[in-house]
């Protein structure tokens, strides 16, 4: 008897350990794998070896809080002429006469109820793989990082005092 | 083009998708997002960047100029344009609402026909314009088009359509102010409403005229009266009328005249005036006199209540003060005589010498179009005896507005093809055998000319919404003008009629610019405006005088007058105006009687009892509020609601209480008499609620609410701090800043005003920021922040509220609603207490109805943002907490409800979402589609079981300091506005940083007006109040 | 075990010597049939009650599932009345819950040996209390399915619980109380527990008896440990009776509102809590006695004891009002006086006067030793304490909200909802539900203690 009670206390002061633990720990559960785009478009070509820089697509991040999707005809601006025998690329010309969008799919999420703003964080210099990892190495992009709380704020945390850019702690400045 | 729209829906639907799901679903994530991106993107536009548009509110014939400002291709919100003559940046709560006219959930998604069981069934726009066709062309010459003001090119349009058609064109407004336009054409030769200059007055009266809330152009008189009433040395305003209004609430002293009686006041006043040779020399002194001889006090004391003494006291005063005016309109300009009553003020203001002076001939209002009720008649006369096949409607609801005895509704049903081009289906649209939705002013293209000299833009913030299928008015107009064989002379398209008519002002305004860059720059500003000479105005002599007899046998005068939010009606389905407080009763989401306690007493009913209403006319049953305000001897209804279609959140709720009214009009402009009946007032059956948000109006011993008598403020700018009284003098004429430059250097001990700081003390307890001023450090901080110091931040975001300026519209608590994504949760919720607002306008009455001075104070509400604030302490969670920028921040997503920060509020500022406004699955749900689409994607739609307060628009604070950073500089006083602060029309509010001793805020914050409310509790709060003047009328 | 003792029973009045609280008649067999007989199959009343019980707790869970479903806005509140029936209800069990440890651990260090007949329903009554309200807390979120944000713990967010509001003060203060009176419960009960369980046939009741008699044999050291272990906890909840309490009252007297905002609400409060929580008691005591037969255990004496402890703390409760009432009239805040004008003559007199009259006027009857000698009287007696007591707490939660600093919001009333009505019924059954088990299942008085006044029996010279 006593040692089935004893057992049970052991177990439940287990449980509680483990949460506890998972919660103070920033355990990321990210599959290591992205997800399957509708055009296999890759990162590590274009960022990579063409070295395109990321604001020639992306050219929202500096101008605005959100990181826009490049439209079609930023990339039919190369593609009209820029290795159109290839399968991928036929998809994408595919799409542009039909008229369509490819439906990417998204692959950073953020948390809800936060705000995130590109335009400061580029503006202070931030480097894009900072948060997004070395998108210019991978094939299929994938979310390199868990934009959690804990995962902004170790940042912030070390740029409270910087002279030209400090960063804020202030909770507002996100959640508002 | 049409397929890049095509995709851009989906942008809009897809961007719809995040903003929402994201806020509501709370923690669970949905599955994979789909992101899609333009095809094309449109020129220069970027997701996440608002883009804003000039354009003309067409809520009613004022037509202020507004800002649009759009995000991701939506209309989220609405501001007042500071370029635009007429509203110059404010904005009413109407305006602000014609948002929710535009994504109205019940608006007309395709045309539709009645079938012959009278059901209605879609149809497509061809088949519509086809049957259209026939039947115009059949109906050719027997035709008639009922439009509202729409002015500019759509009203050339639609008369020219008319009269191509070979039939009538009538332009209807319920309130034209035929009556004034009569009276004008009478005394002036001038059958126009002039513009009332109220800054320059030094003296108004007003006769029954709602200058703040319905009659003329409200913004821009408030704007004036605010003007007039920030210098402390004059500004007295009078307000006459049986019902204490909300433009009465701001008088200094209110005359309960007799009703009807307006005009022998008036004509009494001018004989005091003539007789003891106060007024302006004018020539033909003598043949006024003869007009005026029968009036003198006595007998106008007798026709009026208005003691003789009193008669006598507010002309002296009013002749007294150069330049002075008196105002007429409203209620008392809706009897079967205000020709005669309005051609006696005029009368008035001739002797005071006030003409050109401040009732002016040079900006004035555009409602030359507009149709008498004469021509109405006209046209009802003609539809009922069958000589009109084909009625055209737009824009008007006269089956709603046109007083039963009338009988548009009936007339109308003889005409054998009935077409109404309706956003939704009104009372008029409901007879019709063919609705035509339209697109919104906000989606469509335009121009309006709403004053003389202003040629305003009404320019489309976004792509027409893709679930309506709508067309312009204009598009419309054509189109069946073409279907019906009559449409030849006009080209394809609305947008080429509409330019082509810009090139006509292009010849007069273009200055050598070719028409493109004329064009461009006109919509960049808003519109064009040329100085408008005054009309030549003189005297050329009055109308016979008489006063109105009340028709019926009742006890009691009724008075029926146009709600401050729903105007005639056309607001009554959009939930910001039904769940904004009635200025006066603080009542929601329905009709009321007004009626004084003492007659409430006679017939037995108390506070929100059932009263039964009869005229000759009908009987109607409504909820009684005692209001010391109106009369013994009358009760007073507000006009607006009690639709029988139109919508849900209109339909069926509360009375409309034109079916009170017996015929009557006026003998001289034929205007519909608004005041004419008598009525029996009895104890009811039942009736709706009388729901409130303010049941209490007496601050008790709170003092929330402060006033300082003009003369110990006149004595405080003249004496205590050394400056000549000349100083004093010019301070009080100035704007309302300018007397606050003289700080006292002593003052007496007074807990509730925030003390000097006495030098070197650390924090003092009534220091008026929580931070040392000396210890801030602009440009990169100098001590790190991970010391956890607050000193050293760069900002105390502070407001000063000056409740001289505030009237009490309430534009602000809409403004806030649309700003901050605020629900609307309906009666029920409001009955207990559950109102969601973040900004409320507190009205308390220290002196109503009582003879003398009138004392009725607004005070605006919103979270003080505490220095040392209450609610902070006790939240468990750090849900609130203080910012280092003096704002006190609400984290939504940390909050778990305990409501303990309310409990410790003493302001009760903040709302708490009982309920899942913001899930589309609940019944509760707040933004039915499309609805949702105005929600601000900068601010989080709040989920169930959190606390939610006033922010200070921290998104815009945000947003204007990243774009000081942009530019590399500090952020301007002023750059920075709160939506409230945007759209008060008279400037009462002031949103900055204390810690800039430069900024407005700062030196209001240390006048001599300044105190803070409840500040003996020590909260210390960011908002200061500057008290109310108080003058002595007499 | 007992079967192995070879003492006899006692003879007669030359052995055992009358005692105040027991009577001859009680030997050491009698007690322990008397008593442990409680435990075992129940039978078809109890089933009954039970059932009706169990029935009532149902719709209590209902409500609940209402409320997190719909949201909060299912209960009555309305701005300004922000806290109403939950709060109430949480501050009226966590009072209950007071009494238990201050009639077993404060009258066991003043050795008033009353308590021995009593003390463990008082014990049981504790623990099912606390348990009870700390239902409330988590049940008046408008988000409960977060209440563990209010636990210090470590997190990814790096965002800890603000240790300055008294809420949190509360998390820590009703935590510690219900550990500390569960432990006390446990301890005491080792030696009943181990005396029932080697007469229990049963194998189920043997299991659970067996668990809560933690290994008991009876041996001396045992006993010498256990009584150092009992008067050790004694010692540690004796501080507890008086702090939980007066951190509840804290989240009161710390803000700011009229009302609230008093010094006096601590020794108030306590008091207040002792004044329930006595009365509940007897509340219990009276049906068990009577419906078990004790009356020679718990006897009117034992009962007329506790009356008095009602009485004594009544008046201080009423003292308190009127003292409240003194310095509103007496102090400088206006706001202050407003409300308490108010209080007693506003919208929600009628729940004032309803608290004074049964809280303040009532309880004098219990100056006549009929009175308190009556057990019916008694028992409708201290049905009209607890009322009163409810009410108090409605009281103070409710009409001070109510009538807050700025009059703009007064008139905005509180009107309870059917489901606040059901969860506060429901909580009764939730409290009842455990009491019943427990009467059923572990020695619902102190076999041990009440043997202790008995005076050892003589072993007798073999002829």
């Amino acid at each position: 008897m006593n040692r089935a009670l004893a057992a049970l206390l052991i177990l439940v002061t287990l449980a509680a350990a483990t949460v506890a633990l998972s919660q103070s720990l920033n355990i990321s559960l990210l599959s290591s794998k992205g997800p399957q785009q509708p055009i296999a478009f890759s990162h590590k070509i274009h960022a990579g070896k063409l070295g395109m820089d990321c604001l020639y697509c992306h050219y929202g991040a500096d101008k605005s809080t959100i990181a826009n999707i490049p439209p079609v005809s930023v990339c039919m601006g190369c593609h009209k002429l820029a290795s159109t025998d290839r399968p991928e690329v036929k998809k994408l010309i595919g799409y542009w006469e039909r008229g369509e969008t490819p439906p990417w799919v998204e692959v950073y999420r953020l948390p809800d109820h936060v705000k995130f703003n590109h335009k400061r964080h580029v503006k202070a210099g931030v480097e894009c793989q900072k948060c997004h990892g070395k998108a210019e190495e991978m094939d299929v992009l994938s979310q390199a990082s868990s934009l959690k709380m804990g995962w902004c704020l170790s940042c912030h945390r070390q740029q409270l005092d910087d002279k030209n850019f400090p960063a804020t702690m202030d909770c507002v400045s996100c959640h508002h | 083009m049409s397929e890049s729209v095509v995709l851009q829906r989906r942008e809009f639907l897809k961007l719809l998708g995040l903003g929402v799901a994201g806020a509501a679903t709370g923690c669970a994530t949905p599955p994979a997002d789909r992101l899609i991106p333009y095809l094309v993107a449109p020129n220069d536009t970027l997701p996440g960047v608002p883009y804003w548009y000039a354009s003309t509110c067409r809520e009613c014939s004022a037509g202020c100029g507004v800002l649009v400002k759009q995000r991701e291709g939506r209309v989220i919100k609405l501001e007042g344009n500071p370029e635009h003559p007429v509203s110059r940046g404010g904005l009413c709560a109407r305006g602000h609402a014609s948002l929710q006219g535009l994504y109205d959930p019940d608006r007309l998604k395709s045309p539709m026909m009645k079938d012959a069981s009278g059901a209605w069934k879609a149809v497509s726009w061809d088949e519509a314009l086809k049957l259209t066709g026939e039947k115009l062309g059949v109906a050719r010459g027997k035709l008639a088009l009922v439009t509202d003001n729409a002015t500019g090119s759509l009203h050339k349009l639609a008369a020219g359509w008319a009269a191509a058609a070979g039939g009538t064109h009538l332009v209807y407004e319920p309130f034209a102010y035929e009556s004034l336009r009569e009276a004008n054409r009478r005394t002036f030769g001038q059958a126009v409403v002039p513009h009332f200059d109220f800054a320059r007055a030094r003296y108004v009266l007003s006769l029954g005229a709602d200058f703040l809330e319905t009659f003329g152009s409200p913004v821009a008189q408030a704007r004036g009266f605010a003007a007039m009433r920030s210098g402390a040395a004059d500004g007295v305003f009078v307000a006459v009328g049986p019902r204490l209004s909300l433009t009465g609430a701001n008088a200094d002293e209110w005359i309960a005249i007799r009703p009807g009686g307006e005009m022998a006041l008036a004509l009494g006043m001018a004989r005091v005036i003539l007789t003891e040779g106060l007024g302006a020399a004018s020539g033909d002194r003598g043949a006024l006199l003869d007009l005026v001889s029968a009036y003198t006090p006595e007998t106008v004391a007798e026709q009026t209540d208005v003691p003789a003494e009193t008669v006598k006291r507010l002309a002296r005063a009013f002749a007294g003060a150069r330049p002075s005016l008196a105002v007429a309109g409203g209620i008392a300009a809706q009897s079967e005589r205000s020709v005669a009553m309005l051609a006696a003020v005029n009368l008035l203001n001739v002797v005071a010498g006030n003409i050109g002076e401040t009732v002016r001939f040079d900006r004035i209002l555009n409602v030359d179009a507009v149709g008498s009720f004469a021509e109405v008649q006209q046209l009802i006369g003609t539809m009922g005896d069958g000589r009109i096949d084909a009625l055209v409607v737009h824009g008007a609801n006269p089956v709603y507005a046109v007083p039963a005895w009338a009988g548009f509704a009936a007339a109308m049903d003889k005409v054998i093809f009935k077409v109404a081009l309706a956003t939704t289906l009104d009372e008029t649209a409901e007879r019709c055998d063919l609705v035509l939705p339209v697109t919104h002013a906000l989606e469509t293209a335009g121009d309006a000319q709403t004053a003389r000299g202003v040629y305003s833009m009404v320019q489309p913030g976004m792509q027409k919404l893709p679930m309506f299928d709508a067309r312009p008015v204009g598009d419309a107009l054509i189109a069946m003008a073409k279907a019906g064989g009559f449409g030849g002379q006009y080209p394809a398209a609305w947008s080429d009629y509409l330019a082509a008519e810009w090139r006509g002002l292009h010849q007069r305004f273009g200055g050598g610019r070719d028409f493109d860059t004329f064009w461009a720059e006109t919509l960049r500003r808003g519109g064009l405006w040329e100085d408008a000479g005054a009309l030549p105005v003189r005297w050329i002599g009055a109308p016979a005088f008489a006063a109105p007899e009340l028709k019926g046998t009742g006890d009691l005068a009724l008075v029926l007058y146009p709600s401050p939010a729903l105007f005639d009606g056309r607001g009554a389905n959009k939930p910001w105006l039904q769940e904004l407080p009635d200025p006066t009763t603080k009542a929601v989401w329905g009709s009321w009687v007004e009626i004084h306690p003492e007659t409430a007493g006679r017939i037995g009913v108390a506070m929100g009892d059932p009263v039964r209403i009869e005229t000759e006319a009908g009987s109607v049953e409504l909820p009684a509020y005692l209001y010391a305000g109106v009369r013994k001897d009358t009760i007073a209804v507000p006009l607006g609601q009690g639709h029988t279609a139109y919508g849900r959140y209109a339909t069926g709720r509360g009375v409309n209480a034109l079916n009170l009214l017996p015929p009557a009009q006026d003998d001289a402009s034929g205007a519909v008499a608004y005041l004419c009946a008598r009525a029996k007032a009895s104890r009811g059956a039942k009736a709706m609620d009388l729901v409130r948000t303010q049941p209490h109006l007496h601050q008790a011993d709170s003092e929330i609410a402060q006033v300082i008598p003009v003369t110990s403020l006149m004595a405080t700018l003249t004496g205590s701090h050394g400056g000549e009284a000349g100083h004093g003098a010019e301070a009080a004429h100035g704007a309302p800043g300018s007397m606050m430059l003289h700080p006292m250097q002593s003052r007496p001990g007074r807990y509730t005003e925030p003390l000097e700081r006495s030098p070197g003390a650390k924090n003092p307890a009534h220091a008026v920021s929580a931070y040392e001023p000396h210890e801030v450090v602009r440009g990169p901080r100098q001590v790190p922040v991970s010391e956890g110091s607050y000193a050293h931040a760069q900002h105390r975001w502070a407001m000063a509220i000056d409740l001289n300026s505030c009237t009490g519209c309430s534009s602000c608590v809409v403004a806030c609603s649309a700003e901050n994504n605020i629900p609307t949760v309906g009666p029920e919720m409001i009955k207990r207490g559950r109102e969601m607002h973040w900004i409320r306008i507190e009205r308390f009455e220290e002196k109503v109805g009582d003879p003398g001075a009138n004392d009725v104070r607004f005070v605006p509400m919103m979270c003080q943002h505490c220095s040392d604030a209450p609610c902070e302490t006790v939240c468990p969670v750090y849900a609130t907490y203080h910012n280092p920028e003096g704002l006190n921040a609400q984290v939504y997503n940390r909050c778990v409800g305990t409501r303990y920060c309310s409990n410790n509020c003493p302001y009760k500022v903040r709302a708490f979402n009982f309920f899942d406004y913001a899930a589309p699955e609940k019944e509760t749900f707040a933004f039915p589609e499309p609805l949702n689409w105005q929600l601000n994607p900068d601010v989080t739609v709040r989920s169930k079981g959190v606390m939610e307060k006033c922010t200070m628009c921290v998104q815009r604070i945000l947003e204007g300091k990243g774009n000081a950073k942009d530019e590399g500089r500090a952020v301007r006083d002023g750059e920075i506005q709160t939506a409230c602060q945007q759209s008060c029309p008279t400037q009462a509010i002031v949103f900055g940083d204390l810690l800039d001793p430069e900024s407005n805020v700062s030196k209001l914050s240390h006048g001599d007006r300044r105190y803070w409310v409840l500040g003996e509790l020590n909260t210390r709060p960011g908002v200061t109040y500057l008290k109310k003047i108080q003058r002595e009328s007499a | 075990m007992a079967e192995e003792l070879t003492y006899e029973p006692a003879a007669g009045p030359e052995d055992v010597g009358e005692t105040e609280h027991v009577p001859a008649t009680i030997t050491q067999k009698s007690l322990n049939d008397d008593l442990l007989k409680l435990i075992g199959p129940p039978g078809k009343w109890w089933w009954t009650i039970f059932l009706i019980d169990l029935a009532i707790l149902a719709v209590g869970g209902i409500a609940v599932r209402n409320q997190i479903v719909h949201g909060i806005g299912v209960a009555g509140h309305t701005r300004p009345v922000m806290w109403a029936s939950y709060v109430a209800n949480f501050v009226f069990w966590v009072g209950i819950a007071h009494c238990g440890t201050l009639v077993s651990a404060i009258l066991f260090l003043f050795r008033s040996h009353f308590r021995r007949a009593v003390y463990r329903v008082a014990e049981a009554m504790t623990v099912f209390g606390v348990m009870t309200a700390g239902l409330f807390p988590i049940l008046h979120l408008g988000r409960p399915w977060f209440p563990y944000w209010l636990f210090p713990y470590p997190s990814q967010r790096q965002i800890w619980p603000n240790f300055r509001s008294p809420l949190e003060w509360d998390v820590f203060a009703v935590t510690t109380y219900l550990t500390v009176s569960s432990i006390f419960f446990f301890v005491g009960i080792i030696p009943d527990a181990a005396a029932a369980r080697d007469r229990q046939k049963n194998p189920f009741m043997r299991l659970i008896l067996t668990l809560f008699s933690f290994g008991w044999n009876g041996s001396n050291t045992q006993w010498k440990h256990f009584y150092g272990a009992y008067l050790y906890f004694a010692a540690l909840a004796t501080p507890l009776v008086l702090s939980v309490h007066s951190v509840v009252s804290w989240d009161f007297a710390m803000a700011n509102v009229p009302g609230w905002h008093s010094t006096i609400f601590a020794p108030y409060f306590v008091a207040g809590a002792i004044f329930s929580g006595v009365a509940l008691v007897i509340n219990l005591l009276i049906p068990i006695r009577s419906a078990f037969k004790l009356q020679h255990i718990v006897t009117t004496d034992h009962i007329e004891k506790l009356s008095k402890l009602v009485l004594l703390t009544s008046t201080i409760v009423t003292y308190s009002y009127l003292v409240e009432f003194f310095l509103a009239w007496y102090g400088p805040n206006k706001f202050e006086r407003d409300l308490f004008w108010w209080r007693a003559t506003g919208h929600f007199a009628w729940a004032f006067w309803i608290m004074f009259t049964c809280n303040s006027i009532i309880p004098l009857l219990l100056w006549f030793k009929k009175v308190r000698r009556s057990m019916p009287v008694v028992f409708v007696l201290m049905l009209f304490v607890n009322v009163g007591m409810w009410f108090e707490r409605f009281v103070i939660i409710i009409t001070s909200l109510a009538h807050p600093f700025d009059p703009s919001t007064w008139d905005i009333n509180y009107r309870m909802s059917w489901t606040e009505g059901a969860i506060l019924a429901g909580s009764f059954a939730w409290f009842f539900m455990y009491f019943l088990l427990f009467v059923r299942l572990l020695p619902a008085f102190s076999v041990a203690e009440i043997k202790e006044t008995l005076t050892p029996p003589m072993r007798r010279k073999r002829a």
